[in-house]
């Protein structure tokens, strides 16, 4: 860490989020609010300037200036990351933050899964990155859901989603031009939702929404497949999805287009065209 | 020992985190780091385990609790179930080849109906996502500061083809 300290920072922040302090620092000063602004929304500064995890960003050359100095990352004494793009390292960054506090959030698990809020009660639907998660979230925002969050579940200990805020938007390659707007931004002053319906879902072209109902121990397993927090803290992470899932509809199978779906998703009992097997 | 008589193995308690979700219930392996759901037949016969009950006691409690016939042979096949996730002390002494407690292999001989085959035993496993699992993609930076085996197919943020993965001793952005 010695050395990593005696490479010259000239700024940095100690912040708390989700119960979890973490360090911010870097050799511009002027870069510090790029980096203050990756953090999910809710931190505050920390009292102490002692911190669990201290991440280290150092400034590369843009392209045409002589001599190439990489974008830097370290995280503690580890490089993490390093590119002759700053943006680049910029992302590897909040997808290292995201990860971090996902994990050792106090009070909160993260379930990786888009959320929407549906007349009072949140839809989960959890999945992997590529699952096609965020088309479905998309779709049903469109549908005039509320958005709640396209990259995890926070779940507290009763059992409620509470709204991770990252802007909503598609990855799929043709729909996302780089600087298009986000197709929804998260309120950050949403209620926290008691879960009445849980899709768990991958996209299949061609395939027809027939999902089958799981029980609440196929379901627990399923979502603790994508539980962050699952080995660090599996007796936190199950007693909270056991609440999650205590009288929730979840419905498991293949889709085809999002909108085919949206329609039971918002009326699980009585959607279209749907039948759901036990 | 006449099997009617005999006592049930001891299920383990040691390492094990468990939540009972309904008539079913999870168990998650401090040891091994996996994840077990018992249904509810399993999960009874892992309780009659705890208890100490014989493998009569047990059939009988099956046929009372579930209305299974030939509860015997599902008793078997469940303790094979729980053994092979390591959800017990001691090895079931069987009254045969395991290999008569195989699914389809049960359901010809007790002749159970389609219906009656969702009564079963079921011990399903996964093993316990590290978070990076759990969570989203890798950027390029992200997959590229990697050393193996930290990259095992990680999908690259943005990108719907590119997967993170050994490539000459280092971790690579390629397709998947």
């Amino acid at each position: 860490m010695e050395k990593i300290d005696r490479l010259g920072w000239a700024a940095g922040l100690a912040v708390v989020s989700y119960g979890v302090s973490i360090g911010l620092r870097t050799d511009e000063p002027e870069a510090l609010d790029g980096l203050v602004r990756l953090l999910p929304s809710g931190w505050r500064p920390a009292t102490s300037p002692q911190v669990e995890r201290l991440y280290s960003f150092r400034v590369g050359d843009g392209p045409g200036q002589g001599i190439r100095r990489f974008s830097m990352l370290y995280r503690d004494e580890t490089r993490i990351a390093r590119s002759l793009e700053q943006t680049a390292v910029l992302n590897a960054l909040e997808s290292e933050l995201q990860l971090y506090l996902a994990e050792r959030a106090r009070g909160r698990i993260f379930v990786h899964a888009g959320v929407v809020g549906w007349r009072g009660r949140a839809v989960v639907i959890p999945g992997r990155s590529m699952s096609g998660k965020s088309t479905l979230v998309a779709a049903l925002v469109r549908a005039g859901a509320t958005y709640y969050s396209d990259e995890y579940a926070v779940l507290d200990a009763r059992g409620r989603v509470h709204a991770y805020p990252t802007p909503l938007s598609l990855r799929d390659g043709s729909a996302a031009a780089p600087n298009e707007p986000p197709l929804a931004t998260p309120n950050h002053d949403l209620d926290p939702l008691p879960v009445g319906l849980v899709v768990i879902t991958r996209y299949r072209a061609g395939a027809r929404w027939r999902p089958r109902r799981l029980s609440p121990g196929r379901a627990g397993i399923e979502l603790l497949a994508h539980t962050v927090a699952a080995r660090r803290r599996p007796a936190r992470a199950l007693s909270t999805l056991a609440r999650t899932l205590s009288g929730t509809l979840v419905l498991k199978g293949v889709r085809g287009e999002a909108s085919g779906l949206v329609a039971t998703v918002a009326e699980p009992a009585e959607g279209p065209g749907t039948r759901i097997a036990d | 020992m006449d099997c009617q008589a005999r006592g049930m193995p001891q299920a383990r308690t040691d390492q094990l985190v468990v939540e009972a979700m309904v008539d079913e219930t999870l168990v998650y392996d401090l040891r091994r780091h996996k994840a077990h759901y018992l249904n509810r037949t399993a999960a009874l016969v892992w309780r009659c385990c705890h208890e100490r009950k014989s493998v009569a006691e047990t059939a009988a409690l099956l046929e009372t609790e579930l209305r299974m016939p030939e509860a015997e042979t599902v008793v078997w096949m469940a303790l094979d179930r729980l053994e092979r996730a390591r959800l017990l002390t001691d090895l079931p002494s069987f009254p045969g080849p395991r290999l008569q407690y195989a699914r389809r292999q049960v359901i010809r001989a007790v002749g159970l109906g389609a219906a009656a085959t969702l009564l079963l035993p079921i011990v399903d496993s996964i093993v316990s996502p590290v978070a990076a699992q759990a969570g989203s993609c890798l950027t390029t930076a992200q997959c590229e500061a990697l050393t193996p085996p930290a990259c095992s197919g990680q999908p690259i943020c943005g990108d719907p083809k590119g997967c993170c993965v050994p490539r000459g001793g280092r971790c690579r952005d390629r397709n998947c």
